[in-house]
């Protein structure tokens, strides 16, 4: 059997977290999610398997989006792994900053259902393992 | 030097009159001077004449009684005789008569007889016998004739004297003697110091061949043969000519005189006279008109300065109103004046109605200035009124007016004088206010400057220049408002926060129903068995993605109305968006049964610049409008060139609009709807179009009803600006 593609989720809504969580396992993913991005850095340094992409909210508690982002690029554990941003900030000028700071695809949440974002994480996930 | 006008007369006429009288003066003075020579010279002249006639009477005298003797027979004889013989007898007898003849009255006092040899041999003066003088001039010369010599100084006689000799000469002819004698002068001395006719300072005397003064000096008096004198006028005497003069004379005094050349005397016949006598009577002309000069002077001194003054009066007058109205009171011409008749009342008359013309100009000015007065501050007041900062500043930045709000907004002083510069500075140098003024007063248009923070307020700031609508259209200033805006900003950021928080709020449970609902009914569909349950959740899911929608739209139509909203700018092939769209109703369409194709052009499409998305949202609303509204037939989707627009149109055969609906289309919440059909509510929120139109007029074109009859079908058309190469 294929390996099954390896999500890590940052999310700190419930509702929303539960929803991903399902989809995506429906979907065929492995998915391992964090409800902050403290919680996620931490998890994400002692992981055993890496992820195949990262999925990541912009506006959270704690620390924001493009901190967590920032990290994640920094650290040489994870800065490999491809970032899809999810969020429901539509200002170019953020989606601009979030992809200059390296992530890998932006996509806004009102404009995707939850069955699509798994459509375009697959792609994200075919992109980097071609680049690569 | 300021010499007022009467002096300025006087002073003239004075100096006419000098004038006048001082040339009269010389020219008389020369006239009469030129007169009184002539005359004295004449006087001078028979003077001199006379005197000479009178000596030369004297000689003839003298000159006769010798002839006299030498011609006698019987003295000759005598002479004859004793100058052969030398015979006692004819001695004395000889003796007898020359002594006769040398009386003291007579005019000769001595008388000798010479030899040949020139010696003398009887004489009336026993020293003279036996003196030898053939040496002496005379003695030669009056071997022929009778001669007299002119004035020496007789040493034996110790006194002027003048010498005759005459030759004596026997029956053949041949000389014998000389007999010579000295003739009395005193009286010719006598004559020459004689002085009528002569004034004062006048006299006459002789001046001998050697320049030797011969009779008396009037003004030497012991110069007599002790005085030479070698004057010019004197000299050229001498030589002959006689002349008149006005020289300087031996005593250096300047005299009028005649030098007369007596031939007889061989001498110079001097008479003269002292200028200044001479001309006595010229200084006292002179006087005299020097007196007339000080006199008539003053005469006409003092009528100048009177009539001057008559004359000056009027214009002193002139003088008196126009430094009045230099002073500012124009209340002149009102007192009674005199009438001069001459140019100056005419003057006078133009003045007081020039200084009336300028009371009345005056008045009517203060009364404008007044009216302009009143107009400035009604304005001002109406500009302190407004509720928003107002300032006018001219072209440096100068502010002019400033009403209360500025200060207030400003909290600065009221009475200060103020540059745009400190304004911006006050409200705040990060700001580059003065840069937008400056940039804004260059382009010569009304601008605004947005989100100005001061403190705790936001303004908002207008520039507007002021223009002078003349030949330059220059600006002289510009009008700077203030408007308080931070209620309005807080209200609308308000809203903002609100509808953020308001569409992550909502949005998030509803993607979580909707989301969840979807899962289910893919992926747990075969566990559930029951048909009413499936239905149930089907319900569910409906709910949910029309709440969605109700949100997104409400969102999308805040943010619109806000412009909010950002609009991508690309290139769009008009002609694939439509295909798109097709493609992706299609499924809905053929549900329906109906119809929905794509007429393309036969020209390609210029490209369209606008934001994909949204303009597939509005053919989605309208193609979605046209599906919904219409039970049979077919929507027909078609796109043109219009100017310079590109119109997409989409033509139903659905069930129409009336007429009153018609206008009610664009609008918020309405659904135009056939009233006889129950509303469709299932899908729409009644913003659609409203959205669609917002969402066009910020893309810069614009979407309407071409037409519509009831049950005849609908065509909906939007343009979009073409893209210009």
């Amino acid at each position: 059997m294929e390996q099954k593609q390896k999500i890590f989720m940052i999310e700190d809504d419930v509702l929303m977290l539960n929803l991903y969580e399902r989809t995506f396992k429906l979907s065929g993913f492995d998915i391992e999610v964090a409800k902050d991005g403290m919680e996620a850095l931490g998890k994400l340094k002692d992981i055993a398997e890496k992820p195949d992409v990262i999925i990541l909210d912009i506006m959270m508690p704690k620390i924001n989006g493009f901190d967590v982002l920032k990290q994640l690029k920094k650290n040489s554990g994870t800065k490999n792994i491809p970032v899809v941003v999810l969020s429901n900030l539509a200002h170019p000028e953020d989606v601009d900053r979030v992809l200059k700071m390296g992530a890998a695809m932006y996509l806004v949440k009102s404009q995707h259902d939850p069955e699509d974002t798994v459509k375009k994480v697959k792609e994200a996930i075919e992109n980097s393992k071609e680049t690569t | 030097m300021r010499l007022s006008l009467v002096k300025k007369l006087v002073i003239f006429i004075e100096l006419i009159v000098i004038i006048t009288i001082l040339l009269g003066g010389v020219i008389t003075y020369l006239t009469l001077q030129d007169a009184l020579q002539t005359q004295i010279n004449g006087q001078l002249q028979s003077i001199a004449v006379l005197k000479e006639n009178t000596i030369n009477t004297y000689l003839k005298e003298a000159s006769s009684e010798v002839e006299y003797t030498i011609t006698d027979e019987y003295r000759r004889e005598q002479f004859i005789s004793f100058i052969e013989g030398r015979e006692k007898e004819n001695k004395d007898v000889l003796l007898k008569i020359i002594s006769d003849i040398a009386s003291e009255k007579s005019t000769i006092f001595e008388l000798s007889l010479f030899d040949t040899q020139g010696e003398i041999i009887l004489s009336t003066n026993k020293e003279e016998e036996g003196k030898i003088k053939s040496s002496e001039l005379f003695f030669s010369r009056a071997k022929e004739k009778i001669v007299i010599q002119d004035y020496y100084y007789d040493l034996s006689s110790g006194k002027p004297a003048m010498l005759i000799a005459a030759p004596i000469k026997n029956k053949e002819g041949i000389l014998l003697g000389i007999l010579a004698g000295k003739i009395n002068v005193d009286e010719i001395s006598a004559l020459m110091v004689e002085r009528s006719g002569l004034g004062n300072t006048g006299e006459t005397f002789l001046v001998n061949s050697f320049n030797m003064a011969v009779t008396s000096l009037l003004k030497e008096p012991g110069a007599v043969f002790r005085r030479t004198i070698y004057l010019p006028q004197v000299n050229n005497c001498l030589r002959g000519n006689s002349s008149f003069g006005k020289n300087i004379d031996y005593h250096g005094d300047d005299v009028i005189g005649y030098w007369h050349w007596v031939p007889q005397l061989k001498s110079c016949l001097v008479t003269k006279i002292d200028s200044v006598e001479v001309l006595a009577p010229v200084w006292e002309a002179t006087k005299f008109f020097l007196e007339l000069l000080a006199l008539l002077g003053l005469f006409m001194g003092m009528i100048g300065y009177m009539g001057g003054r008559s004359v000056i009066r009027p214009l002193l007058n002139l003088r008196t109103k126009a430094q009045k109205i230099e002073n500012g009171d124009f209340n002149v011409g009102e007192e009674k004046e005199r009438n001069t008749h001459d140019e100056i009342s005419d003057v006078s008359l133009a003045f007081n109605g020039m200084a009336l013309r300028l009371r009345t100009t005056y008045e009517n000015l203060e009364q404008k200035i007044w009216e302009v007065k009143e107009e400035r501050a009604r304005l001002l007041s109406s500009i302190n009124s407004l509720s928003f900062g107002f300032i006018i500043a001219d072209m440096n930045h100068r502010v002019v007016v400033k009403n209360k709000a500025m200060i207030r907004f400003l909290g600065i002083d009221d009475k200060s004088e103020l540059s745009v510069q400190e304004i911006s500075k006050t409200l705040g140098e990060h700001e580059n206010i003065q840069v937008q003024i400056d940039s804004c007063i260059k382009s010569n248009m009304v601008c605004e400057i947005n989100e100005i923070n001061f403190g705790k307020k936001i303004f908002r700031g207008i520039v507007a220049p002021i223009t002078v609508a003349d030949v330059s259209e220059k600006n002289i200033g510009y009008v700077f408002l203030l408007e308080d805006i931070t209620e309005q900003k807080v209200l609308e950021r308000g809203k903002d926060e609100f509808f953020s928080i308001a569409s992550h709020e909502l949005r998030t449970p509803l993607t979580a129903i909707r989301g969840n609902i979807s899962l289910l009914q893919k992926f747990y569909a075969d566990r559930i068995e029951n048909k009413e349950v499936n239905a149930m959740i089907a319900d569910i899911g409906i709910s949910s993605e029309r709440l969605i929608r109700i949100v997104n739209d409400f969102l999308d139509m805040s943010r619109l109305e806000q412009k909010k909203i950002e609009f991508k700018k690309e290139k769009i092939d008009v002609s694939q968006v439509i295909d798109e769209l097709v493609g992706e109703l299609k499924n809905l369409a053929i549900e329906k049964n109906l119809e929905l194709r794509f007429d393309r052009p036969q020209v390609p499409l210029p490209l369209v610049l606008a934001d994909k998305e949204r303009m597939k949202q509005i053919l989605m609303n309208l193609v979605g409008n046209a599906i919904h509204y219409t039970p049979k037939g077919s929507i027909i989707i078609t796109a043109s060139i219009k100017d310079s627009l590109l119109k997409i149109a989409v033509k139903d055969t659905g069930l129409g609009i009336s007429p009153q609906n018609q206008s009610l289309l664009f609008r918020k919440f309405q659904q135009a709807g056939h009233d006889s059909l129950a509303r469709d509510i299932s899908q729409s929120t009644g913003l659609g179009l409203y959205i669609s139109r917002l969402i066009v007029n910020m893309m810069g074109g614009s979407i309407e009803l071409e037409e519509s009859t009831v049950g005849g079908g609908s065509t909906f058309s939007f343009t979009l600006p073409v893209l210009k190469d």
